[in-house]
């Protein structure tokens, strides 16, 4: 018996078989009839696949086991399905497309939308944030806050540096200090003297004293503090008075002013109503169901 | 009447001229078929829907051999029949052995007459070619039967499996080679004439 190892390369298989099926060129057959006057294999090939194909042929014709001509009935038959046998048979391919349609309406929207949308959206972030473009130019000034009156809460530390001792003493002490110290970086003294009351400072007042190239120098405490009043105070509770407890004093950012992505989105909502409305999308969804049913009953009618 | 009135008569809705045509080509047809497909029942199916997919596909028909075009309806019926199968095998009507399995050639389905020495060797090695093609591979199979059984050309079984010369030169090759290879198994089994012996040529 003959082993695997004398299979023949797939190139000399194919060239055999085309020799033996007489396909070839003039040619190539004179190229392979030498080659297969040289090769004991190939010609032993040739006698196997010989045999194998006469072998072959020689399997008896089967008879048609009946007859295979329409009737005229069968005539009208098939002349009455094309009606609705090809509009079903295309139920699939509308169903495939419908489905298609939906699930990537959103997709393919989205995405050719989504640039607009980010543009938008960093436009309304740099209108919503102006004041941040505008604050990097100026140099970052600490802000201090002193709170009115006797009951200082602390602050004054900060404000003791540059100031003289007395004042950087005062300033250390925190709340219980009467009057504040209230110095910036500019070397200048605008220290309080205890128990004596600042008069509120205005921003630009602080401003005031500031050289009109700031990045020169040091950037410039502002300074904000409470009037003092001379009216008995309702104590404080974390800064808050008693009777504001509970309510909203102040939130940030202001509750009126939306961030930016959600002006960005507003934006965009506002810009690019959803093109397949949803009731739409529900009703392709269902026709596509049925079709695709309809499709599937008749695939497996066949 | 030549086979190119009957096609153009055909074509203009003449179903006896049609059903001439089936006639003429109908046992290459449902033989083709049988053996793509290696079972006549199914075979028939295939047939049948071949030539009713003709008679729908007629007006289609663009010269060139009528039979070649008939048969490439008929592999793709094949092709759709094999596919039914597949989705829904059905239970064989093989009896099993004592072992609980099925008897691949049943002896009840034999002719009990006693047959004369050619006939039996003939049987065996129809039986034995009939088993190694069935065992091939579709796509190899097809081509075989276009080409070895049905006697189609290079050319036109091309045309019938939609693929190019150079596919079917190699599935050819492959089919023969896999074929001699089943065969071998066979060995002793052959009718002398189709031994595939080795010792002859070594």
């Amino acid at each position: 018996m003959n082993s695997r190892q004398d299979t023949l390369p797939k190139r000399d298989n194919e060239a055999l078989c085309a020799y033996l099926d007489g396909v070839m060129t003039g040619e190539e057959r004179l190229k392979f009839e030498k080659r297969l006057a040289k090769s004991l294999r190939l010609q032993k090939a040739l006698k196997e696949y010989t045999q194998l194909r006469l072998a072959v042929r020689s399997l008896p014709c089967q008879p048609a086991p009946r007859n295979f001509s329409l009737t005229r009935e069968e005539v009208r038959a098939l002349k009455r399905q094309p009606v609705l046998y090809p509009a079903f048979g295309f139920a699939s391919l509308a169903a495939v497309l419908i489905l298609a349609l939906v699930f990537t309406s959103e997709f393919i929207f989205k995405t050719y939308s989504a640039p607009m949308a980010r543009e938008v959206s960093s436009e309304a972030t740099l209108s919503a944030a102006p004041s941040q473009e505008n604050a990097r130019d100026v140099p970052e000034q600490p802000l201090i806050f002193t709170w009115g009156g006797a009951y200082g809460m602390g602050g004054g530390g900060a404000g003791g540096i540059g100031g003289d001792a007395p004042a950087a003493a005062y300033g250390m002490g925190g709340g219980l200090s009467v009057g504040t110290t209230i110095v910036g970086n500019t070397g200048e003294e605008q220290a309080a003297k205890p128990g004596e009351i600042t008069a509120p400072l205005p921003s630009e007042g602080a401003g005031a004293g500031l050289p009109e190239t700031p990045e020169e120098e040091a950037p410039q405490a502002q300074v904000f503090s409470t009037p003092m009043s001379s009216e008995p105070v309702e104590p404080l509770i974390f800064g808050i008075r008693e009777s504001e407890a509970g309510q909203i004093i102040a939130s940030y950012p202001p509750a009126e002013a939306k961030t930016a992505p959600e002006t960005a989105a507003d934006t965009q909502t506002e810009a690019n109503p959803a093109l397949v409305s949803d009731v739409l999308k529900i009703g392709l969804l269902a026709s596509a169901f049925v079709l695709a049913l309809l499709a599937l009953v008749f695939y497996l009618k066949r | 009447m030549s086979e190119q009135d009957l096609i153009e008569l055909a074509v203009s809705g003449d179903l006896d001229a049609f059903n001439r045509l089936v006639l003429q080509y109908q046992d290459a047809a449902f033989n083709t078929a049988y053996r793509i497909m290696s079972d006549p029942a199914a075979a028939a199916d295939a047939t049948q829907e071949a030539v009713i997919s003709m008679y729908r596909k007629l007006n289609t028909y663009r010269g060139g051999s009528f039979k070649s075009w008939f048969l490439r309806i008929v592999t793709n019926a094949c092709y759709d029949e094999l596919r039914r199968i597949k989705r829904r095998p059905s239970v064989p009507l093989e009896p099993e052995n004592d072992e609980g399995e099925l008897v691949d050639s049943p002896s009840w389905m034999e002719d009990d007459a006693p047959d004369p020495d050619e006939a039996a060797s003939a049987r065996e090695l129809e039986s034995a070619i009939e088993h190694c093609l069935a065992d091939l591979e579709e796509k190899f199979r097809v081509v075989m039967v276009l080409v070895d059984i049905s006697g189609e050309d290079y050319e036109s079984v091309s045309a019938i499996i939609n693929r190019p010369m150079g596919t079917v030169k190699s599935r050819l090759a492959r089919a023969r080679q896999k074929m001699q290879d089943c065969l071998r198994g066979f060995g002793e089994l052959l009718p002398e004439k189709f031994r595939l012996k080795d010792e002859e040529t070594e």
